[in-house]
């Protein structure tokens, strides 16, 4: 670890956490209906679109009803990309005559995209054309949104009381994507235009090198894609290699601007919240226990990375960082982003559930990949677009719950009392998380398909699978991309631990919200437990690693946890 | 209910145009105006025949000049197969490459110490295709140059140090240097030096 690489990412940190504080002021406006410096431009848009949607902007829906429509328009703009892909062949901007997706992997990207995981069995400059990369593009958008909504549903749930309706789908949703996404992707396309991030719809350019040798470089609207595909947490790149790929991430700035771009709204939803339900207190509190949770596994990577590889040492290179010498463990990682950036890329893509990568986590040293991993089974690290603020708050209620517990008084979470619903329904949400990553994981494990993917050897095999799992489930989308997931086998059950992934806990989230929204509200008394401050913070922090680790440490000591150990003692696997 | 699944389909065809298409022209369309060199992938002209991108690395294994990362994209730099080694760092076989690719530089570049190989310059990119190599690395590599092209060992240190990359705003990423751009610099004072071998090593530049 050196003094400039600290530096560089407090810096990152800072900026993300001051750029959330004024966006969050704009979020809250956005979904409280009040005025924004941006109706004038937009305004007609929106009442253009609610026109032709014969939607009445005020007229608001249940839970249930909110809930079946958002599944239905996912279901359906699944559908469409789903035939995109299959199709290619016979749509335009298909210069290289790329065949139609095959029905597996098919099946697992379009699901893979429209659950803001961006898992990606393939490399999408090897089988997709420029019009199927736009197609993943739009699901990139709504996805993003999809999960912002079912949020703001969820605040609403809280804030209100004995009332019965959440918002309206469709009016949460286009100013979701008119008002945050479009302007915001925008602006970061154009930046990432100007850095060196390409924007055509010519697939592939012929170049011979300066040394005769040819090379050819595959092109295509990548500009318009890295913007939304990090600022929606999505994280599905262009390339195979994602943000390691140079055009994708040209320089260490883009680098750091792409971090920002993952972390700021996830970030910045915290602060929202805060606003919308009128504490900001409480809303800092779980800031902190998030940032806790960051600062730590960021620190361990860069530690790890710093450190880097003891073989390679014994074999006579320097892995001692120097003026000159980068050292640490460069493999799959870009010399001029170096390991610090790359090290907070790794751990933000992660936290944020972005699964973008600017380097190969496979390559990763043990205790690296294991943090990588416990990052997206907590998955409450701010998280993904509104998924991350819900999973937090699930934490919190069975946070209140246990200290409730112990106190012997019934719970209580912001003035409401908690029954037995909803403690049900967020432990199910926690429940189904980690049921959906550890059974297919211990299927994989004991089937010829699910061993026949595994690349590297050892324990470090072992952990691939799980990172799969893990990574799919948590709608993360990153992967130890030695793993050959491009198997019926691993498309289909993929598709499957995605999609139940998603949509099981959002559905008993949402149910919660419901539950909430009809409660009264209790004024507060000597005996409530404050929900903001120290104690509070050491309970939501102490569920979230109890809970955390009681279920994933087994998981972990048989794959990063036992490789580091046999690595110290010098082993290899072969 | 049927008016409702209407509602779903025209709000899913809807955002289809407009996050797909009309976003991704809206781009194109800065880009054709802005950003003419960036959109098209930043590719320049030698003698105007497109010679690469300065952003994507290409495969320096010549010993006459400065040789980049090991690959694993495709058979080496493939600009359409990106992709690290995705090697884990306790894999038997590869620590055996690493032993030779370590020992590999060790012998082309005998005035490097064993114990003192630049950590990069053995190991692989996240893409395969990154251009960078640290200054170490570059100047490890110095005195073989200078042997077998006649290049004074003076010239071409200047010529790495003059070509260091910084960081950015004196803060983002790690110094080091761009191959492509390097080496192009060293076509240059080898076309003056020895026109002979510079014809033989940069095929492309001499047509």
């Amino acid at each position: 670890m050196t003094f400039t690489g600290i530096l560089q990412i407090i810096a990152v940190l800072l900026i993300m956490v001051l750029a959330a504080v004024p966006l969050s002021r704009y979020l809250a406006h956005i979904f409280k209906y009040e005025p924004t410096f941006l109706d004038k431009l937009i305004n007609p848009f929106e009442n253009l679109t609610f026109r032709f949607l014969n939607v009445k902007k005020e007229e608001e829906m249940t839970w249930t009803t909110y809930l079946k429509i958002g599944l239905v328009i996912n279901f359906l703009m699944l559908a469409v990309v789903f035939l995109i892909l299959r199709f290619q062949n016979y749509l335009p901007f298909n210069q290289m005559h790329y065949p139609g997706i095959p029905w597996a992997l098919d099946f697992n990207t379009a699901i893979s995209f429209i659950t803001n995981t961006n898992w990606q069995n393939y490399g999408g400059e090897e089988v997709m054309s420029n019009f199927s990369q736009m197609a993943l593009v739009f699901l990139q958008f709504t996805s993003a949104a999809t999960g912002l909504v079912f949020a703001i549903a969820f605040i609403r749930g809280i804030v209100r009381h004995e009332a019965k309706y959440v918002g309206n789908i469709y009016t949460d949703y286009i100013k979701a994507i008119y008002r945050i996404f479009i302007p915001l992707a925008v602006i970061f396309a154009i930046i990432m235009l100007s850095q060196g991030a390409p924007q055509t719809f010519t697939m592939q350019k012929k170049v011979v090198n300066i040394t005769g040798t040819k090379q050819t470089l595959s092109v295509g609207p990548v500009a318009s894609m890295v913007s939304i595909e990090n600022l929606g947490t999505n994280g599905g790149g262009f390339y195979d290699a994602n943000a390691a790929q140079p055009y994708e991430n040209p320089n260490p700035f883009t680098n750091a601007l792409t971090i920002f771009m993952m972390g700021t709204i996830p970030i910045a939803l915290f602060f929202m919240y805060g606003i919308m339900i009128d504490d900001k207190k409480h809303a800092w509190t779980l800031f902190w226990v998030a940032s806790t949770l960051l600062v730590v596994c960021i620190a361990v990577i860069y530690s790890q990375e710093a450190h880097g590889n003891p073989f390679l040492a014994h074999l006579g290179a320097n892995i001692k960082a120097s003026k000159y010498n980068p050292g640490g463990n460069m493999e799959g990682k870009q010399e001029h982003i170096g390991i610090a950036q790359t090290s907070l890329f790794a751990s933000a893509t992660t936290a944020f559930t972005t699964g973008n990568v600017d380097s190969a986590h496979d390559s990763f040293m043990p205790l690296s990949g294991m943090i990588l991993l416990a990052e997206m089974m907590l998955n409450l690290i701010f998280g993904g677009k509104g998924v991350g603020l819900l999973n937090m708050l699930t934490m919190v209620i069975i946070g209140v719950f246990i200290a409730g517990l112990m106190v012997g008084r019934t719970p209580e979470f912001l003035g409401k009392k908690i029954g037995a619903k909803e403690v049900t329904l967020a432990t199910l949400a926690m429940f189904a998380h980690a049921f959906i990553i550890l059974v297919p994981f211990g299927i994989a494990l004991s089937t010829a398909g699910g061993l026949a993917g595994i690349f590297n050897p050892g324990p470090h095999g072992l952990s691939e699978v799980l990172y799969a799992f893990t990574s799919s489930v948590a709608n993360n989308g990153s992967a130890f991309a030695g793993l050959d997931g491009n198997t019926v086998f691993y498309n289909v059950i993929l598709g499957f631990t995605i999609f139940f992934g998603r949509y099981v806990p959002i559905i008993c989230q949402v149910a919660i919200a419901g539950a909430l929204i009809k409660k009264k509200r209790i004024p507060e008394s000597a005996g409530t437990f404050p929900e903001h401050g120290f104690l509070f913070y050491s309970v939501v922090l102490g569920t979230i690693i109890l809970i955390g680790a009681l279920t994933f440490f087994p998981a972990l000591a048989l794959g990063p946890i036992a490789e580091h150990f046999a690595m110290v003692k010098g082993h290899l696997f072969y | 209910m049927a008016k409702e699944l209407i509602r779903m389909i025209k709000i899913t065809l809807l955002l289809y145009v407009i996050c797909s298409i009309a976003y991704t022209f809206f781009i194109w369309g800065i880009g054709k105006v802005f950003f003419p060199f960036q959109a098209g992938g930043s590719i320049i002209y030698k003698n105007s025949k497109p010679i690469g991108s300065m952003l994507i690395g290409e495969k320096f294994t010549s010993p006459y000049i400065f040789n980049g990362r090991p690959s694993y994209a495709g058979n080496g730099y493939n600009g359409t197969e990106s992709s690290g080694s995705n090697y884990a760092p306790t894999n038997g076989k590869y620590i055996a490459i690493e032993k030779k690719l370590i020992d590999k530089f060790l012998i082309e570049n005998p005035t490097v110490n064993k114990g003192n190989v630049p950590v990069d310059i053995v190991t692989g990119s996240g893409s395969g295709l990154g251009p960078y190599i640290s200054i170490a690395a570059a100047l490890d590599q110095v005195p073989r140059i200078s042997k077998l092209t006649g290049i004074k060992e003076k010239t071409l240190r200047k010529l790495v140090v003059e070509d260091i990359s910084g960081r950015q705003f004196g803060i983002f990423g790690t110094p080091g240097l761009n191959t492509d751009k390097l080496n192009l610099m060293l076509a240059e004072i080898l076309k003056v030096k020895n026109k002979k071998l510079f014809k033989k090593v940069f095929s492309g530049l001499a047509g």
